[in-house]
């Protein structure tokens, strides 16, 4: 009987075991939970989503994003992960999910909270006085100096600086009034932060990865931004990026690239005039991200996208254009197809805003972690900040500007990159990037392109690989024998039809002769 | 015995006896189950919407593999609907109409389409068989009803019937165009007049079918033409021209409604699936501001399935490519690269007896057929030409050039003995002889090779039509124009 005790207990711990998923051990240290109440498409609040998963992803941290109202109980559980991130997008429709808000309070790891509908647990759990500000213009400004004029806000929840050494603030926002109130930006106690609202790009995005970064522990301070032209296809004004490279060269400014690329028709000589000029700029200290391409059709086969980017690495390698990351739209980092298909042959990735009308928020899995993955962040916003000193980023940033395409989009592209004040990443003294598929490795390390391990000369064009030959098949002889047939019966027919007109003629003749007896 | 086939022969004509075999062939095809017909390559959907339909959910998807038989009517708002330009609505509310009557208002069974489509199938094969066999019941005259059969009840003909294909009706108002006409020609209806109104009828609904077949406006135009020969009274041919000018009119309709709505579309594939192919386009194309890396586009499709570079409907390819293209950019590049334009020409020439939709499946889920499983049933026709037919474009242009030659002698010879019967053959043939060799130039130049055989479907119809023309002509010996003299028992004692 004891036993038999005994092994009933052995097998209902082995059907436990059986319902524990199974998590690697040192994943959840920086796995997070981004729970938002709703799109917002109104207000593109989606937008935000997307910035903040790029966002988490550039800190290292692998994001899951699941709307509040998909909120099971038990999703949150203590040791799965490390934080918590509560996003708020229509602060005007509140969703709440009891089950949602009972797990999150007995979270005992670190919970951030964005947006309006502040709870009074996490105000609390902040600490300090709240207090709400309705039709505002507030000016931020960051402790380096920084500051930038936002736009009218409807309502804040936010709280007045404190003067406890427990509370750590990040930025200031001051009011415009005659008697100027000021207020904190961001703000951290002990495990939990709190971002009175969240902006796509700008000062407030700066203060919003500091204090990501400070909360989560992935401070990853002073980061030089990679200046990046995107929007780069095969089929942009070739002169004019060439005439850009030559620029940025003169100038002594690094940059990078992002393209797309063909998987077919490579062998022409259009793909050739392509490669050359992505040539000039590996030569120009300039550097290649390949851009994943647009997806139109949601795709199964996940063969068909794996197959089409090795394509694509192979023969830009064949034509001595080393790509040293890829770039991609945030949604590809959400989706397991794209992520496994499309991204893991590359440790430096860059994470563009999404291009596309179609967006994928929500994420069954948590979102793929690189060595570096850079931010995308438009340029054009970064302009409107007032600047006392260089500016540095809390995350590694790819600060992005559109491929001009004309000559005077080109001349105010780079008027406005002189107006940036920073200095700009090298790669050529600071990048160490791999790319690797099949059987093949792309390595740039420190100005020079490795290939399998043996340094590449790029400024030479590459040798194309013989081509594969078709072996004839058994219907390509029946074709060459309809071929054939074909012409003799186009042969025996124009015969008959100038037989045909000589008998007319001749008959005609007969005919008339007939009647003139 | 042969008082029995006579007796049978006095009560089933040449004519009668085509009808009656072509409804047992396609019957059976389009009824008897397994059901066979055309699966959906996505084509369907604009169909659907327009006419009120939704595709019911199915297990896995069957796109392009198994045939659908059942559709949604809807029951509520049709929030889809597009504006309705084409003809084809006509057959199709009739089949919901029978549907509703018959079967179900939920549930749409596609078979009453293809019993729409089958009822004025089998009309058509009756005036057709009519004006090439009548007025003879002899030997000759009934296996000519049964070479017919073999050619028009082929399964690639009728197997669009049950689907929402526009090649159905396509198929069967050229039938009805050239049945009418032939009727005309040989004085074989006692009123002239509806019988011309019914051929402009059939004439207006065929341009308006589908947008492809705006360019058959031509055939038809030169057809109406030898009306005017039939009518001695100046006020009826005012009106057969106010006739040939309501088929201007609505070609010019259907091309500005319809046409214009996929004119990015087909500007792009005219594009890449026409001007680029041929093995080093990059520096052919830079004529008219178009950069030579537009030549990495060939073969894309306009709505790629799957990945692309850029999207080919975005503003950037809008602004540096497509509005650069149009008809008069690509005829340009075609003229200075003329042997390219002949290979295209000869590359539609290939597709012109590929009759069958060869994408998509021809049986329903239910059979346990293999996915894009094709029925061979009565195929004998289509089989032959795809296997035997030349494929060289200027064998047709020589076919088409002898045919001509013999219709003219034709025409010349019946203008002496004071008979139009000639003069209109004479002009059916060059009317269906302009949709043979224009239409593959028309479509090079407009859609590039862009599903290819489907385009050169008429072409198709029309060479089948002019070989059994001929065929008949030859076995009644009326080809050189001299009409035997018991064709028209009454016309002695006429005179």
């Amino acid at each position: 009987m004891k036993l038999l005790r005994q092994l009933l207990v052995v097998l209902l711990a082995l059907i436990g075991l059986a319902f524990i998923e199974f998590l690697p051990a040192a994943a959840a240290t920086n796995r997070v939970l981004l729970v938002y109440d709703s799109q917002n498409s109104a207000d593109h609040g989606y937008r935000k989503i997307d910035s903040l998963q790029r966002l988490l992803t550039s800190h290292q941290l692998s994001v899951r994003t699941i709307a509040e109202s998909q909120y099971r109980s038990g999703m949150l559980r203590n040791g799965k992960y490390s934080g918590v991130i509560t996003m708020v997008n229509w602060a005007q429709n509140p969703v709440n999910n009891r089950q949602f808000q009972h797990d999150r309070h007995q979270f005992s790891g670190i919970k951030l909270h964005i947006g309006g509908n502040l709870t009074k647990a996490e105000a609390d759990q902040i600490g300090g006085a709240a207090e709400t500000l309705r039709h505002q213009q507030l000016i931020l400004s960051d402790a380096h100096g920084h500051s930038q004029l936002l736009p009218l806000s409807d309502t804040l929840t936010v709280f007045k600086p404190g003067k406890s050494t427990k509370i750590q603030q990040f930025g200031k926002l001051t009011t415009q009034e005659v008697q100027q109130r000021q207020f904190a930006a961001g703000i951290i106690h002990h495990k939990s932060g709190y971002l009175p609202f969240y902006s796509v790009n700008g000062l407030a995005l700066q203060v919003a990865s500091q204090l990501i970064g400070k909360l989560f522990q992935q401070q990853l301070d002073k980061q030089q931004p990679l200046l990046t032209i995107t929007n780069v296809t095969p089929y942009s004004n070739l002169k004019l990026l060439n005439h850009l490279s030559r620029d940025f060269f003169d100038r002594g400014i690094p940059f990078a690239i992002s393209t797309t690329s063909v998987g077919a028709n490579t062998d022409l000589a259009a793909f050739k005039r392509f490669t050359k000029v992505l040539r000039n700029i590996e030569t120009r200290n300039g550097i290649v991200f390949l851009k994943t391409p647009a997806v139109t059709a949601y795709q199964t086969d996940q063969r068909q996208l794996n197959q089409l980017m090795i394509t694509e690495l192979t023969s830009l390698g064949q034509n001595h254009v080393f790509p040293v990351g890829i770039s991609t739209d945030g949604f590809w980092n959400q989706n397991q197809l794209y992520q496994r298909q499309g991204l893991k042959t590359a440790d430096q990735v860059v994470l563009l805003p999404n291009s596309q009308r179609q967006h994928q928020v929500t994420s069954t899995r948590n979102s793929q972690v690189f060595k570096q993955s850079y931010y995308g962040l438009t340029g054009d916003n970064l302009l409107t900040i007032r600047q006392r000193q260089k500016m540095t980023f809390a995350m590694p940033t790819a600060v992005t500007f559109g491929m001009p395409t004309t000559q005077v989009g080109l001349r105010d592209l780079e008027r406005k990159v002189d107006r940036l004040p920073f200095r700009w990443l090298n790669p050529a003294t600071q990048l160490d990037a791999q790319v690797k598929f099949g059987s093949a490795n792309y390595h740039y390390r420190k100005g020079t392109y490795f290939l399998n391990g043996s340094p590449v000369d790029v400024g030479k064009a590459g040798s194309r690989q013989p081509e594969e030959t078709t072996p004839e098949t058994v219907t390509g002889s029946l074709n060459h024998f309809f071929k054939f047939q074909s012409h003799v019966l186009l042969i025996l027919f124009s015969a008959i039809l100038v037989v045909l007109l000589v008998f007319i003629v001749i008959g005609r003749k007969i005919y008339v002769g007939m009647f003139k007896r | 015995m042969i008082s029995g086939i006579k007796r049978l022969i006095k009560f089933i004509s040449p004519a009668l006896l085509a009808t009656i075999l072509c409804a047992v062939i396609v019957g059976y095809l389009l009824f008897v189950p397994p059901v066979n017909g055309l699966a959906d390559n996505g084509d369907f959907l604009q169909v659907l919407s327009q006419n009120g339909l939704y595709r019911l959910s199915t297990h896995g998807s069957v796109y392009f593999n198994y045939v659908i038989e059942k559709f949604g009517i809807m029951q509520f708002y049709n929030e889809n609907a597009v504006p309705i330009y084409s003809s084809q609505f006509l057959f199709v509310k009739a089949a919901i109409a029978l549907n509703k009557v018959f079967a179900s208002s939920r549930v749409f069974d596609i078979r009453f389409l293809g019993v729409v489509y089958y009822v004025f199938f089998l009309g058509a094969i009756y005036l057709l068989t009519r004006g090439l066999t009548a007025s003879h019941r002899n030997v000759r005259n009934y296996v000519l009803a049964l070479i017919i059969v073999f050619v028009f009840a082929d399964t690639a003909f009728t197997i669009p019937f049950n689907s929402f294909y526009p090649e159905a009706g396509t198929y069967i108002l050229m039938l009805y165009c050239s049945g009418l006409f032939l009727l005309i020609t040989r004085k074989l209806v006692k009123h002239h007049r509806l019988t011309t109104i019914a051929f402009f009828a059939a004439s207006l609904l065929l341009i308006a079918v589908d947008y492809h077949n705006v360019p058959l406006t031509l055939g038809l135009l030169i057809m109406a033409c030898g009306l005017l020969f039939v009518f001695k009274g100046r006020l009826a041919q005012v009106y057969v021209v106010i006739g040939m000018l309501a088929l201007i009119g609505m070609g010019a309709f259907v091309h500005q409604t319809v046409a214009t709505r996929y004119q990015s579309l087909n500007r792009y594939q005219a594009f890449t699936h026409g001007v680029l192919q041929t093995t080093e386009p990059s520096l052919k194309v830079t004529a008219g501001g178009i950069d030579s890396q537009y030549a990495l586009m060939k073969d894309n499709d306009y709505y790629p399935n799957t990945y692309s570079a850029i999207l080919p409907d975005s503003k950037y390819v809008h602004r540096h490519l497509i509005n650069k293209l149009n008809a008069a950019w690509i005829t340009g590049y075609y003229f200075n690269h003329f042997s390219q334009f002949l290979r295209l020409l000869d590359d539609a020439a290939k597709n012109v007896m590929q009759i069958r939709i060869q994408s998509v499946g021809n049986y329903d889920a239910a059979a346990g057929k293999l996915p894009r499983a094709k029925t061979q049933y009565f195929s004998g026709y289509s089989l032959l030409m795809q296997s035997f037919y030349p494929r060289k474009c200027a064998f047709n242009l020589l076919v088409m050039a002898a045919l001509l030659v013999v219709y003219t002698i034709g025409m010349v010879n019946s203008f002496r003995h004071r008979n139009i019967e000639g003069v209109l053959k004479f002009f059916l043939v060059l009317g269906l002889s302009t949709v043979v060799i224009l239409l593959p130039i028309i479509d090079i130049v407009s859609y590039g090779t862009y599903n290819l055989s489907r385009n050169m479907f008429p072409v198709a119809v029309s060479l089948s039509l002019a070989w059994i023309l001929l065929i008949a002509d030859w076995m009644n010996h009326r080809l050189w124009g001299m009409p035997a003299k018991s064709d028209h028992p009454g016309e002695k004692t006429a005179k």
